[in-house]
């Protein structure tokens, strides 16, 4: 069943007079449970559709159903809704706020939702469990390395625990033992929670871990290949 | 509600980590509503001084073409001749003695008054009694404000433009004159005073006139009267005598109600120009808020909860700050014997602090509506 569905998705951006198609009438489905890696080279399209499936950014046409929801019906602060009940976001660059600390930086999505303090509190513990940083919850970013800053983020991106994990190339700004931690802490996320995972990255080896990589070129797809 | 309220805590936590911005723009804040306060405290006891009232039934009696206590003499005898005038009520005779005749904060006025008089004016006392002064010829009852300024307290001694009196009351009283002034026994201080003879000599009559309506009149009675005597007289209603010798600080007040309003103003536009650039350095920041669900609205308000929170808070610390200050220091313009004291009105403290909370909410009011409208993928370019 599909948790993602592209149908002639197109984005078109006006550059100096010239319109660009960064998303050329783009047909793509995404299963439920899935973990898919986008790749292609600069320009191809791959943080733009990214974008498009938070509802950070709207497609010129197409039809794009995330869950069941059309997001063209949805308005500003309905998209932000949405994306707060149903997407979990990691930057490339974590993003976090610098001046929360690692509990702090968690429990930012939650404020949006209707909970109650103790259910608060036991699902940033529960999040910040599961990257393996319990023990840091009161440091602040700055005093977190590379790596457990991305951590602290994909524990951000799956308090909510929302049905789409999307990651614009969380592997970009670590080292290779630190890409592999997070990479790890995805297939685990994969396999015993069973979270659809929608990943840019450049780097093969990365995106091997998926179980499909997506290829764009000139904001079509190119090939579509399972794992190997 | 409780949306609102994880903003305002978020907002609340965003400033307690930003500790030092945050001070120093409270701080800001507080002293701008500080001075902004104490000048409309001062505006206020300059109007009450200087602004005829309806109910104003007191004249003072000068000596004509004189304008300072050193220099106006008077007979005593005259107090018989006003008391005769017809819409008199009463005369009291007053001899005048003070440590600085310009204009200063901290004067010490010297006030020899009939006992007979002071008597029937039936003073409040907050310590100290009236026959003890009665029963001391260098006894004295201070206002409370000099005794504040002073340190003085009863049996406590006090010497100033070479008069020595000792302490047997302090004084309450709803005039800023009597609050500043030491009142003594009118021989002595015409006996003490270096110059205008040994006796028989006063600085001016207090007169208390029946009707207020007809205060214009009595001056003008009163001056008719010893127009061709040897003092002539100079008579005009208290607010008028206050406004004319103390016309100095009354520019002045004038003058510092406008540095008032511009320090406002400028502390305004620092506090705005800050949070627009705070704003904007933290655009990725509200990029990734909003990317986590905050709506337009959420990030404004989390950027007006900022601003309130400055300017409520700083409106807070200055109005304290301001009524703290004044109520302690019991700061009393006076010049040519004439006292004038700022009013410590509360509605004024309230206005400060809500003008602060207001100006807090204005100045973020801009960069609020800028935070919410950028396009999320714009902003998601710079932070990514």
């Amino acid at each position: 069943m599909s948790l993602i569905d592209c149908r002639s998705l197109c984005k078109d951006y006006q550059r100096g007079g010239e319109v660009v198609h960064v998303l050329d009438h783009l047909d793509l489905s995404i299963e439920r449970g899935s973990y898919t890696a986008l790749m292609g080279p600069s320009g191809s399209g791959k943080t733009t559709l990214l974008n498009l499936l938070a509802g950070i950014d709207r497609a010129s046409s197409g039809k794009l159903l995330v869950d069941g929801t059309d997001l063209a019906q949805l308005d500003r602060n309905q998209l932000a809704g949405w994306r707060s009940r149903h997407v979990g976001y990691v930057f490339q660059l974590y993003n976090l706020v610098p001046v929360l600390s690692a509990y702090e930086n968690v429990e930012l999505p939650l404020l949006l939702h209707d909970l109650t303090a103790a259910e608060r509190h036991r699902r940033v513990v529960e999040a910040l469990e599961s990257v393996d940083l319990a023990d840091r919850h009161a440091h602040l970013p700055r005093q977190l390395s590379g790596g457990q800053e991305q951590r602290v983020a994909i524990a951000r991106a799956l308090v909510t625990q929302p049905a789409l994990l999307l990651a614009d190339e969380p592997t970009g700004d670590l080292d290779r033992t630190n890409a592999d931690a997070v990479m790890d802490l995805f297939g685990r996320l994969h396999a015993q929670r069973g979270q659809t995972i929608v990943m840019v990255t450049h780097d093969d080896s990365i995106a091997s871990r998926a179980e499909r990589t997506v290829r764009l070129e000139k904001g079509r797809l190119a090939t579509m290949e399972a794992a190997r | 509600m409780s949306a609102l309220l994880s903003r305002i805590r978020y907002a609340l936590r965003s400033a307690r980590r930003q500790g030092l911005r945050t001070v120093a723009l409270v701080a800001g804040v507080g002293l701008t509503t500080a001075l902004a306060a104490a000048i409309a405290c001062i505006d206020l006891g300059v109007r009450d001084a200087t602004t005829r009232r309806a109910d104003e039934t007191r004249l003072i009696v000068y000596r004509e073409n004189r304008f300072c206590p050193f220099a106006s003499a008077l007979p005593q005898r005259y107090d018989r001749q006003i008391a005769e005038l017809p819409g008199v009520a009463a005369v009291v005779p007053v001899k005048i003695i003070v440590s600085n005749c310009r204009a200063s904060l901290d004067v010490v006025t010297f006030r020899g008054v009939p006992e007979d008089d002071l008597r029937a004016m039936a003073p409040q006392l907050s310590a100290g009694s009236l026959d003890a002064w009665a029963s001391h010829g260098n006894g004295a009852l201070v206002g409370r404000e000099l005794a504040a300024r002073r340190g003085l307290k009863v049996g406590s001694s006090l010497t100033a433009a070479g008069i020595d009196v000792v302490i047997d009351g302090i004084l309450e009283s709803d005039d800023p004159q009597w609050r500043n002034s030491a009142l003594t026994h009118l021989a002595y201080l015409q006996e003490r005073a270096a110059r205008g003879g040994t006796g028989g000599i006063v600085t001016q009559f207090d007169v208390t006139v029946s009707d207020p309506a007809r205060l214009e009149e009595v001056a003008r009675t009163i001056d008719d009267r010893f127009r061709a005597d040897e003092s002539p007289t100079a008579t005009r209603p208290q607010t008028a005598f206050v406004a004319r010798a103390a016309s100095d600080v009354v520019a002045l007040a004038g003058f510092s109600s406008i540095i008032g309003i511009g320090a406002v103003l400028a502390a305004f536009g620092l506090l705005a120009t800050t949070m627009v650039n705070v704003t904007r350095h933290r655009s990725r920041e509200f990029a990734v808020l909003r990317t986590l669900g905050f709506t337009d609205g959420g990030i404004s308000a989390i950027v007006l909860a900022e601003g309130a929170l400055v300017g409520g808070l700083g409106g807070l610390v200055g109005a304290g700050v301001a009524w703290f200050g004044l109520a302690r220091a019991g700061l009393a313009f006076t010049m040519e014997g004439v006292s004038i004291t700022p009013r410590l009105d509360p509605a004024i403290f309230i206005v400060a602090a809500a003008v602060a909370l207001a100006a807090g909410l204005l100045a973020t009011a801009v960069p609020a509506w800028s935070a919410s409208r950028a396009r999320l993928v714009d902003l998601l370019r710079g932070a990514s």
